[in-house]
C-alpha cells in the first residue's frame, strides 16, 4: 500500500521547501517539490534605476548575495553593450571564485555531510586508525592521531552532557548510515576544521567586496575598487598579496581535505551512484570572462541532453541566440496566473494562489525549461559540460575523483556514475578543486594587468531613450543563474531572475514533465517513513536554496521542518 | 571587551527589515564607544557564525514570531534561544540563530553573552516598507538596545544633530 510522506516547513513560517513523496514497496513512486513562499522580488524592481538593481538583487537571498549582485550588473551591461575594464572583470572573477570556495566547503561539511556521517559512531573510533586512513588520502597536516583523539573527546563530552547541541537533529543510528567509526571520526574532525577554512575564502571576498554579505564594490560598468599602487587607501600590491595569503590557506584545504573526503565517503556508499539521477539534461553557463566584451570565458558552459556527453552544445556567451532564445518559464502548476510558457523578457509574476493540489497548482516556484525541456543545473552540469568541452582543469580533477572513488569502492567509476545523488557531491568537489586553481590564476591575471600600468576600473553607463533588453548570467554555486532586464527610458520595465533552484526545484510544466528534484527522488529507497533520511540525501545533494527571504526566530520553538506520514 | 550590535533581516521582506532599520537608526542618532560595533548585517545566513565569533557581547535586532501583537518588543536571552532543540532542516540553508550559537559553542567561540531584541512582525512576505505597527516600534527598539548596552557598562550618547538613517531600499 502506498504511503504519502510530507516533509514540510512548519506552517507558521512562510516559505521554504516542501517535499511530498508516495512510497510503495520501500521506494519512492511519485514526488512533488514545492515552495510555499511567493518570490515577488521582481515587482520591487519595476520603475527603479537599473544602476541600483544590484543593491536590491543581492538582498534577495541570505545565501547567494554576491552572485545576484554580479549577475545584475552583467544584465544591465549587456543591455547597454557596455564594455567592462579588464581589472573589473578580474576583480569580479576573484570575488566569484572565493565566494564559491566558501560556499561549497560549507555546503558539504556543515549542510550535508551529516546525511552520510553518524556523529554518535565517533565514540567507537580508534584515533590512530582514523589518522592512518587520513594519511592514506592526503598529506594534510591536520590529521594526526592526537588531533583525532581531541575531536573524539570533544564529541564524547557532548554526548556525556546529554546535549548533542548542533548535532541533535541527525538521524543517528539510521540503517542507511554505513561508515566505519574511524571514517566518521575523520569526517567530524574535518567538519570542525572546515568552519575555520571557509572563513579564509570569505575574507578574500570581503577584502575586495568591502564586506560580506552584501558586497559594496560593484557598479554597472565596472567596480569601485580604486587602484593606485602608491596609495595605502586603495587596491595596491600589499593588499593584493594579503588576498593571496588568505587564498593560500584555503586552497590546500580544498585539495587535501574536502576533495579526498568526498571521494572517499562516496566510495563507501557505492549504491548511491545508482540513485538520484533524475533529469539528465544539463544546463551550465560559461563564466570567468577574460576580455572586456565578455566574449571569451575561462570556464565553458552549454547543454547536454539525455546524459549523453556527445550531445554537448556550447553556449558562447550572453549574446548567443541559442541561450537567449532557449529559456522559457511555465506557470501551469505554479501559483501564478497564466499557463503558457513565457520568455523571461515577457515574464509575469502575478500570483494566483490555490491550495496544494497534486494534479493542479502546488508551488510558488515556476518551471523554467530550455527548448521546452527540464534541465538540471549545478556543479554536476558545470563539470559534465567542462569535461565534454575538454577543459583541461575539469578533465584533470574529474579523472582524479573517479580514480579515487574507484580505488575506495573497488569499482570502475566512470563519468556515467556521476548521474546520481553522490555524483552531485562528487562534481561539487571537482568544481571546487578546479576553482581553487583558478582563484590563484585570476588573482595573478589582475596583478599582472595592474603592473602593466592599467588602472581603469569603470566605464560609465549612459542610458538611451526607448527600450533595451539585457541578460546577465553567472555559473553560481548552485548552478546557472540569469537575470533578464527590460529597460525603458532609463528605468526598469521588467526584471526576471531565473535562479538555479528554480530550475532544479521546478514543479511539473504544462506538458506534465516533472522537475529535477522530483525526478531524482523516484525509486529512491526509504527504509523508515518516519525518518526519510534517503529523501534528504537526494534533496541535499542539489544544495537547495529556497529560504531566500524570511529567517525569523520563532519564539514558540516550532521546528523548522517536520515529517508527516499519511 | 568587544561588543557588537547587529541588525539582521531582509530589507525587501517588509517587517523583516526591522533589524537593518534599527541598526541604521542607532548609527544615525547615537554615538557609540570605540569598543562597540553597530552594523546592518542584512541576511548573513551561513556567515552568521563568522560574524558573531570573537565578540564578548552581542546584541541582535531581528523580527520575531511570537504570540503577541505586531510591533511588540521582546528581549530573548541566550538560554531562551537555546531552549528548544534544533529542528530537522529540509533546505540546509534555513539560517538559524540557535544553530549558530550551538556551532560556536562547539568551537569555543561563542560570545559570553548574547541577547536578541525581537520585534514581532506583521508582514514578512516580499515587498518594501514596514507595517505601521513595526514602524512605530523602531525608536523604542533602538532605545531598548541602548538600555541593554548600558546594562553591560557601555554608554551611547545621542548625537546633537542626528542624521536621517540611510534606508536606501525605501526610496523610489
Amino acid at each position: 500500500m502506498s504511503q504519502r510522506i510530507t516533509v514540510d516547513p512548519i506552517t507558521r513560517i512562510e516559505g521554504h521547501l516542501r517535499i511530498d513523496v508516495d512510497v510503495d514497496g520501500g521506494q519512492v513512486q511519485k514526488a512533488w517539490a514545492s515552495s510555499t513562499m511567493w518570490r515577488g522580488i521582481e515587482k520591487i524592481l519595476v520603475g527603479r534605476d537599473p544602476r541600483e538593481a544590484w543593491l536590491f538583487t543581492q538582498r534577495f537571498c541570505g545565501v547567494c548575495t554576491t552572485v545576484h549582485a554580479l549577475t545584475s550588473v552583467r544584465a544591465v551591461e549587456d543591455a547597454l553593450n557596455l564594455e567592462v575594464p579588464l581589472n573589473a572583470q578580474y576583480i569580479r572573477n576573484v570575488i566569484m571564485l572565493s565566494h564559491a570556495l566558501h560556499d561549497h566547503i560549507v555546503h558539504f561539511y556543515q549542510l550535508s555531510a551529516l546525511d552520510w556521517v553518524d556523529v554518535t559512531q565517533v565514540l567507537k573510533a580508534d584515533p590512530a586508525k582514523a589518522a592512518a586512513i587520513a594519511e592514506s588520502l592526503s598529506d594534510w597536516p591536520g590529521n594526526s592521531k592526537e588531533q583525532m583523539a581531541a575531536v573524539k573527546n570533544k564529541v564524547k563530552a557532548l554526548v556525556d552532557s546529554g546535549q548533542l547541541g548542533i548535532f541533535a537533529h541527525g538521524y543517528w543510528g539510521h540503517p542507511a548510515m554505513k561508515l566505519s567509526p574511524e571514517v566518521n571520526l575523520l569526517a567530524v574532525a574535518h567538519y570542525l576544521q572546515a568552519l575555520e577554512y571557509q572563513r579564509y575564502a570569505n575574507q578574500a571576498v570581503a577584502m575586495l567586496g568591502g564586506k560580506t554579505p552584501h558586497i559594496q564594490n560593484v557598479a554597472v560598468g565596472g567596480v569601485a575598487n580604486a587602484i593606485n599602487l602608491d596609495s595605502q587607501a586603495t587596491l595596491n600590491v600589499d593588499r593584493l598579496f594579503q588576498i593571496k595569503a588568505v587564498l593560500d590557506k584555503v586552497i590546500p584545504f580544498v585539495q587535501k581535505v574536502y576533495f579526498p573526503d568526498v571521494c572517499a565517503i562516496a566510495g563507501m556508499y557505492p549504491e548511491w551512484f545508482g540513485y538520484g539521477a533524475g533529469v539528465t539534461n544539463y544546463l551550465s553557463v560559461p563564466d570567468l570572462p577574460l576580455d572586456t566584451k565578455s566574449t571569451q570565458y575561462d570556464l565553458p558552459g552549454g547543454t547536454i541532453f539525455n546524459g549523453d556527453l556527445a550531445s554537448y552544445k556550447p553556449i558562447q556567451g550572453q549574446k548567443d541566440e541559442y541561450w537567449r532564445k532557449g529559456v522559457t518559464e511555465s506557470s501551469a502548476h505554479s501559483y501564478y496566473k497564466g499557463s503558457d510558457p513565457l520568455h523571461p523578457f515577457k515574464g509575469e509574476t502575478d500570483p494566483d494562489f490555490t491550495d496544494w493540489q497534486a494534479d493542479g497548482k502546488y508551488s510558488w516556484v515556476k518551471s523554467p525549461r530550455f527548448e521546452g525541456k527540464p534541465m538540471q543545473v549545478g556543479p554536476l552540469a558545470n563539470v559534465l559540460c567542462g569535461v565534454a568541452a575538454g577543459n583541461p582543469l575539469m578533465v584533470k580533477w574529474a579523472t582524479r575523483a573517479l580514480d579515487t572513488i574507484s580505488a575506495v569502492a573497488k569499482i570502475k567509476a566512470t563519468p556515467a556514475h556521476l548521474h546520481s545523488t553522490l555524483g552531485r557531491h562528487g562534481a561539487r568537489a571537482i568544481r571546487t578543486a578546479v576553482m581553487s586553481e583558478l582563484a590563484t590564476k585570476h588573482l595573478q591575471l589582475l596583478i599582472d594587468n595592474i603592473l602593466k600600468g592599467d588602472t581603469t576600473i569603470f566605464n560609465p553607463p549612459t542610458f538611451p531613450t526607448g527600450t533595451i533588453e539585457g541578460v546577465g548570467f553567472h555559473e553560481a554555486p548552485r548552478g546557472a543563474l540569469s537575470h533578464w532586464v527590460v529597460i525603458d527610458n532609463g528605468k526598469i520595465k521588467n526584471y526576471q531572475a531565473v535562479v538555479p533552484t528554480t530550475w532544479n526545484a521546478s514543479p511539473r510544466d504544462e506538458k506534465g514533465q516533472i522537475g529535477p528534484y522530483e525526478a531524482a527522488l523516484l525509486r529512491n529507497p526509504v527504509a523508515n517513513a518516519e525518518h526519510p533520511l534517503e529523501v534528504l540525501r537526494t534533496i541535499h545533494s542539489f544544495d537547495p536554496c529556497m529560504a531566500c527571504a524570511v529567517h525569523t526566530f520563532d519564539a514558540e520553538g516550532n521546528n523548522i521542518a517536520r515529517v508527516k506520514v499519511l | 571587551m568587544r561588543v557588537a550590535i547587529f541588525g539582521i533581516g531582509n530589507v525587501l521582506a517588509h517587517d523583516d527589515a526591522v533589524g537593518p532599520s534599527v541598526a541604521r537608526l542607532l548609527d544615525a542618532h547615537w554615538v557609540f564607544p570605540p569598543e562597540v560595533v553597530v552594523e546592518d548585517l542584512g541576511t548573513p545566513a551561513l556567515e552568521l557564525p563568522t560574524h558573531l565569533a570573537g565578540y564578548d557581547r552581542v546584541i541582535l535586532v531581528d523580527a520575531v514570531k511570537a504570540d503577541a501583537p505586531a510591533g511588540t518588543i521582546r528581549i530573548y536571552r541566550r538560554d531562551e534561544i537555546l531552549r528548544h532543540p534544533p529542528g530537522l532542516r529540509l533546505s540546509p540553508h534555513d539560517p538559524a540563530l540557535k544553530e549558530t550559537l550551538m556551532l560556536l559553542d562547539l568551537t569555543g567561540e561563542a560570545p559570553a553573552d548574547l541577547l536578541l531584541v525581537g520585534v514581532v512582525a506583521k508582514l514578512t512576505e516580499m515587498g518594501v516598507g514596514l507595517s505601521d505597527e513595526v514602524r512605530a516600534s523602531l525608536r523604542p527598539a533602538a532605545e531598548a538596545v541602548v538600555a541593554q548596552l548600558a546594562e553591560i557598562g557601555f554608554t551611547a550618547t545621542r548625537r546633537e544633530t542626528p542624521r536621517a538613517p540611510d534606508l536606501w531600499w525605501q526610496a523610489a
